[in-house]
């Protein structure tokens, strides 16, 4: 197993995500090479189970959050495959300031 | 003209010259085709306007307009808008506040108020539905915007009219050129109006009245402010509601889109130091919303720290922009400067966006050695609050600096001119462009220059649709879409951040609007009128002297690569960035440099 694939997967949390999860990160998946974000979500999910009552469901982002992988790319695919050292940002869909 | 629900039929014009004022009734259609708020003001704004007009002179006509959703039971649509020519930027300028004033100005029996003129010592119009007088305003020049309203307030309201007054702060008097209009401590930010106001000696406005309009369909009205207040209530606010728009710095930082020292990097190393949780270690914050709405995003810091006494008392609405600008974009860190530097933009009457990007933009220079301005450098938060009483009284540097960056880079000399961070001439708001590139082209085709409140383009860059440090030619068509909707959600008026609320924000907005005014109207009518309004716009531009090359972005942002962060290695490409601005001029219909051809002007009816 390598170094990476051991470390799994970053959640981030940003605004309300982190205000209900009262942290700013959790590493989940520890283990897989690759994993659905779905996967990861559910993971993150089933470690902190606050996050169900409004920012998941399942392995589905509620309305209103987005997930972002590595700071870059915006997605709210489940199927979108997330990589063993990647980071996951969840965060609010609007942006607006 | 017919009588209209949801509208008076007809707006004042108020000469403070001679001291007269008119009723004139809107001409048949126009209000249908331009709603209200910024579309009908841009209308008004074109009818007023002759020639080319230096925007502080007596005959520059400055705008305030309701709209057909003030007064109803629809969350967030308490707000008006104020336009004029922008004295900061030479094009139009439309900037939209909230609250009671929206409420109490349209009870005055107008659906407007233009005012052209200037009066011959400080004055306060007082308008009411019974006519206007006019008052000195010799005992409040010099005071700031707030205290201004309250002392004016407290004078007319013996009786128990309810006048509400929106006033200028001292900037505005001494026609810094992005001066604001406040009300209840809310701003007509962008652009100067303040500065327009000075110009005509008009310290306060003030409205009341007891007319009200008539609704096409009051009970179907009601079960969908109901349903609208209820949605308002859901996850697509919740960012609003508990946490405020400062939540942005965060997120922003972490994708390395956080404009930072004059825009030299897209994050800050501090950032956390000014995150919501480390605003409110140390303070007791408290929330607020502006008349008739739900959300309340107003999340008000007091200016002292629980415990320190004196100042606790007063407190500093806290929003992401004010937080970028006079935070990280000018390098400072400490959250009780920022609070402090915030207050003083309010009670001078200053827009933070502006002040905060001179002030950046001055360290910048001095840091290079053009400028020798003592103590001004990144991170010096005390100097900082010095430049910004400087330049709300025009003293010294703050002379040249309360003419905005643009003007400043003029004088400056040196290249300076690569990095001053505006697009035509209005500073650049909180998000990098480089790092938001579909934020970019809307900053270089917005009308009244680099906003994110007429361009919601950065929603575009948001999305899973783009890539958003590597804008493709699919960016285009989103960004008519995102500046469409704005445009309507500013005539209507009503809070964008009740956009989430809705599955598809047009058909919803039209939705909204039947039961009030009675038309049927179509997403596909209220499309074309978004086309329409943002046309007149750009056609009011070119009478003002627009051309083709001012839909760009500084050099900076072409020539820089961003080195820090999770944008690293992004930059503008000008080639890209011309043929998308070409590509966005062609479906709105414009010439691919950006003129208005006349057979659109008359589809349009603009002729």
């Amino acid at each position: 197993m390598s170094g990476e694939t051991a470390n799994g997967v970053t959640v981030e949390f940003f605004g309300i995500a982190r205000r209900r999860a009262g942290t700013t990160r959790i590493v989940v998946c520890k283990g897989a090479e690759s994993t659905r974000l779905g996967d990861v979500l559910l993971a993150a999910a089933e470690a902190l189970p606050v996050l169900s009552r409004e920012c998941l469901d399942g392995s589905q982002l509620r309305e209103g959050y987005l997930a972002n992988i590595n700071a870059r790319r915006f997605t709210s695919d489940s199927d979108v495959l997330v990589q063993a050292g990647d980071h996951v940002l969840l965060l609010g869909a609007d942006a607006g300031g | 003209m017919a009588s209209i629900p949801g509208y008076h039929g007809g707006y004042l014009r108020i000469d403070l010259t001679d001291r007269t004022s008119q009723r004139i009734e809107w001409p048949e259609g126009v209000l249908r085709r331009f709603i209200g708020g910024a579309g009908l003001g841009a209308w008004l704004l074109r009818e007023e306007t002759e020639g080319e007009v230096d925007p502080l002179a007596a005959e520059a006509p400055l705008v305030f307009v309701f709209s057909p959703l003030v007064g109803s039971p629809l969350t967030t649509s308490a707000k008006f808008a104020v336009l004029s020519k922008s004295p900061l930027t030479g094009r139009i300028n439309d900037s939209l506040s909230s609250s009671h004033f929206a409420i109490a100005g349209k009870r005055t029996g107008h659906d407007a108020i233009v005012i052209v003129g200037s009066a011959e010592a400080a004055t306060t119009a007082v308008v009411t539905s019974d006519g206007v007088r006019f008052e000195s305003a010799e005992s409040e020049w010099g005071l700031g915007s707030r205290e201004t309203g309250q002392r004016v307030k407290q004078r007319l309201n013996r009786s128990g009219e309810g006048f509400q007054v929106a006033a200028i702060g001292p900037a505005g008097e001494r026609l810094v050129r992005y001066a604001t209009i406040s009300h209840d401590a809310r701003h007509a930010g962008r652009g100067g109006l303040g500065a327009v106001m000075g110009s005509k000696r008009l310290k306060a406005i003030a409205v009341a009245g007891d007319r009200r309009v008539e609704f096409a369909d009051p009970g179907r009205l009601l079960e969908i402010s109901k349903d609208l207040s209820k949605r308002s209530l859901g996850p697509a606010t919740a960012k609003y509601r508990e946490l405020g728009t400062i939540d942005n710095l965060v997120t922003f930082n972490r994708l390395g889109s956080l404009p930072t020292r004059n825009f030299q990097s897209g994050v800050f190393a501090e950032a956390s130091s000014l995150a919501p949780e480390s605003l409110e270690a140390d303070r007791d914050r408290t929330r607020t919303s502006c008349a008739a709405c739900t959300i309340g995003c107003e999340h008000i810091f007091p200016l002292a720290r629980s415990g320190d006494g004196d100042g606790n008392e007063v407190g500093v609405r806290m929003e992401y922009e004010n937080l970028f600008a006079l935070g990280p974009l000018c390098g400072v860190s400490d959250p009780q400067t920022v609070l402090a530097a915030s207050h003083r933009c309010d009670e001078l009457g200053l827009d933070t966006i502006s002040t905060g990007a001179s002030i950046a933009f001055a360290m910048e220079c001095a840091e290079r050695g053009l400028v020798e301005i003592p103590g001004l450098r990144f991170g010096e938060g005390e100097a900082m609050l010095g430049m910004i009483d400087d330049i709300g009284h025009r003293r010294d540097w703050g002379d040249m600096l309360a003419d905005g960056t643009r003007a400043a880079a003029e004088r400056i000399g040196g290249g300076s001119h690569e990095f001053a961070p505006h697009v035509k001439g209005l500073e650049i708001p909180g998000y990098e462009p480089r790092a938001m590139q579909a934020m970019a082209l809307g900053f270089a085709v917005g009308t009244r220059g680099a906003d994110h409140n007429r361009s919601g383009a950065y929603e575009v860059d948001f999305s899973p649709d783009v890539d958003r440090i590597d804008a493709s030619p699919q960016t285009i068509e989103p960004v008519v879409r995102v500046e469409d909707e704005a445009v309507l959600m500013d005539s209507l008026i009503l809070c964008k951040f009740l956009r989430g609320v809705f599955e598809d924000r047009i058909s919803g907005m039209a939705e909204l609007l039947a039961p009030v005014t009675g038309w049927d109207v179509t997403p596909e009518e209220l499309l074309e009128t978004a086309g329409r309004i943002v046309t007149a716009k750009k056609a009011y531009n070119i009478a003002q002297g627009w051309t083709p090359a001012e839909d760009t972005l500084p050099l900076r942002f072409f020539e820089e690569t961003l080195v820090e962060g999770e944008s690293a290695g992004a930059r503008l490409d000008p080639d890209r960035l011309s043929a998308q601005v070409k590509a966005y001029n062609l479906l709105r219909g414009w010439t691919a440099q950006g003129y208005v051809p006349d057979e659109r002007l008359a589809v349009l009816g603009l002729t």
